[in-house]
């Protein structure tokens, strides 16, 4: 099982870097996203440009890639008629499905470094983090929690043809209601709870908050938790929509189709 | 080929209707049968062919006996487990291929496709390289193991699929128009290696559309047509049933389809089949009475060309056709 695991994850992560468009989202989008923010944030605190910039366009280029590795990739299995196959085969699909998930992850992790090192060198960005060991943890934490988030849109695009429109249709809101380059206080009221709902705002504050100087033990306390629940319950969504999607997919007969 | 009259598919009054949605705005449910009940059983060690016109259910039943659909209702069992509740189970000792191009990673090296599926089906690390070796040479892929699939022929990426299919060793080898698109000396590589493996043991459904193909291979073939049985039986069986029935094949100029049509009036006359070519038209007419229908031909078409007249048996494709096709076709 874990042979398989790391199989998918090596094979997908090849398979992935040899699409010219994968390799654009990786290593090119990020500068772009990066520039922007900088320009925009330029005469802030370098704490400020440290959550709004450097987390913030280095969590656009992880989302980007974890959204297609939920979407894009099912359906490319869907296109290259393997989706059967591997749905089929003695490894739990799921499985295969989490190597996926977790090569797009590695991915974008390097991705959303590139953008670091890029802020680093060309602006001159100053990065001072007061405890790395619990950034480290957190960071940990949050890639942990992206993917279960993943394996749960995944699941959506298993059944669904239309995965690619939705796929496109929610990347870039995610980056406004999740807050990526802005605090999600000044969204509208009625945009804040769905917020709420979406584990990227909980890990982004998550990385705000240990990354600040003096932090407030209990925002630093909300956001554990509150990243902590909203993981959990999409772990139990996950669960139970892969039973749904294991059941359905033969019902519907359509993991063939494209 | 073994003759051991050992059942190891039985399938049992097996139907499945697809759900599917038209229209956009208003959206209106329509249902399609694709098995209206379909019942048959596979012996263990044979070859057995499923044979159908495009939308026969051939590939709906393939998905059911490899675990990749429910059947809306009915009894499947394959090697003694049933393949919705017992999938997990069954997976390991079943595998399948779907004709084409496709299912497999393009991208990959063959050999690290093999790798890859070989991982999936959970075979031992200590065993892959020499069974993929193997696997590589049966289907003649050993020079360009490690080269990208997407470089591959149309041919050469079946037959890595072939491969594919054998990974875990398979006791039923499931395989849906192997042959598709294939030319006719890998058509005939493909038969050979259908062959060595049934000599080895392997068990297989297949489905074509070539009749030949099912006639040199299959030990039993099953007719089935719009999700219904029509025939099951083994090819010299089948063609036997027609013993009475003699095929009068001929070519003719300058005459229209009508005149053609009009041999089906004929109470000896059982099933007219023409092809219309650039200059000539190709007729093959089902009688149990050739010898009076030879006069008939030429007294209806007077004035045309009449070529190439013969009396033979039936083929497989002539029972095929006069089975599936109805009167005319």
């Amino acid at each position: 099982m874990m042979r398989a695991l790391f199989q998918t994850i090596r094979v997908h992560m090849g398979i992935s870097m040899a699409r010219p468009m994968f390799q654009f989202i990786i290593w090119a989008s990020p500068l772009f996203l990066a520039t922007i923010a900088i320009f925009i944030y330029s005469s802030a605190s370098p704490e400020r440009i440290f959550h709004y910039v450097i987390l913030g366009s280095g969590f656009m280029a992880l989302w980007s890639s974890i959204v297609f590795s939920s979407a894009s990739d099912i359906n490319r299995e869907r296109f290259y008629g393997t989706l059967e196959i591997i749905f089929v085969s003695p490894i739990p699909f799921a499985v295969i499905l989490i190597g996926k998930i977790i090569g797009n992850t590695i991915w974008g992790f390097l991705s959303m470094v590139l953008s670091f090192v890029y802020l680093v060198f060309i602006f001159r960005v100053d990065i001072t983090i007061p405890n790395p060991f619990t950034f480290l943890l957190a960071i940990i934490f949050v890639l942990f929690s992206l993917t279960v988030f993943s394996f749960f849109l995944s699941l959506a695009f298993t059944l669904s043809r239309q995965a690619e429109a939705l796929m496109n249709f929610i990347e870039y809101p995610i980056y406004l209601v999740c807050g990526f380059m802005f605090p999600v206080a000044i969204l509208p009221i009625w945009v804040q709870p769905i917020s709420y709902l979406l584990p990227p705002t909980w890990a982004i504050e998550l990385l705000r908050q240990v990354s600040t100087e003096n932090s407030n033990n209990v925002a630093l306390h909300s956001s554990v938790l509150g990243l902590l629940a909203v993981t959990l319950v999409y772990i139990v969504l996950g669960i139970i929509c892969y039973r749904a999607v294991e059941k359905k997919a033969r019902i519907y007969g359509k993991l063939g189709v494209y | 080929m073994s003759t051991i009259n050992n059942n190891i598919i039985n399938v049992s009054q097996v139907k499945r209707t697809y759900k599917t949605e038209v229209g956009i705005i208003k959206k209106k449910k329509k249902e399609v049968d694709a098995l209206k009940g379909l019942s048959f059983s596979v012996n263990k060690g044979e070859i057995f062919g499923l044979l159908g016109p495009n939308g026969a259910g051939k590939t709906t039943m393939i998905k059911i006996l490899t675990t990749m659909l429910t059947p809306s209702s009915g009894e499947v069992s394959v090697l003694g487990l049933n393949p919705v509740t017992d999938a997990k189970k069954l997976r390991p000792h079943i595998n399948f291929i779907l004709g084409g191009e496709r299912n497999l990673y393009w991208r990959l090296s063959a050999y690290d496709n093999l790798a890859y599926f070989s991982d999936l089906y959970k075979i031992p690390r200590s065993e892959q390289h020499g069974r993929i070796q193997d696997l590589l040479e049966l289907v003649g892929l050993q020079d360009v193991a490690h080269q990208r699939v997407e470089t591959f022929s149309k041919g050469m990426k079946q037959r890595l699929q072939i491969a594919r299919g054998l990974v875990n060793n398979p006791e039923i080898l499931f395989l849906d128009e192997p042959s598709i698109g294939l030319d006719p000396v890998s058509a005939r590589k493909l038969r050979e290696i259908i062959r060595q493996l049934n000599d080895n043991g392997t068990t297989i459904l297949l489905t074509t559309h070539y009749m030949f193909e099912a006639d040199e291979l299959c030990d039993r073939i099953a007719f089935i047509d719009k999700g219904e049985l029509i025939e099951v039986d083994s090819p010299q069986n089948i063609k036997q049933k027609t013993n009475n029935v003699s095929v009068v094949e001929f070519s003719v100029i300058g005459i229209e389809a009508t005149k053609i049509q009009e041999f089906t009036h004929h109470p000896d006359i059982h099933h007219v089949q023409f092809e219309q070519q650039e200059f000539l038209t190709k007729v093959k007419l089902h009688t149990t009475d050739p010898q009076g229908a030879v006069p008939i031909i030429y007294e209806n078409m007077k004035g045309a060309i009449i070529q190439d007249l013969s009396i033979t048996k039936p083929s497989l494709e002539d029972v095929y056709v006069q089975l599936i096709g109805g009167k005319v076709s």
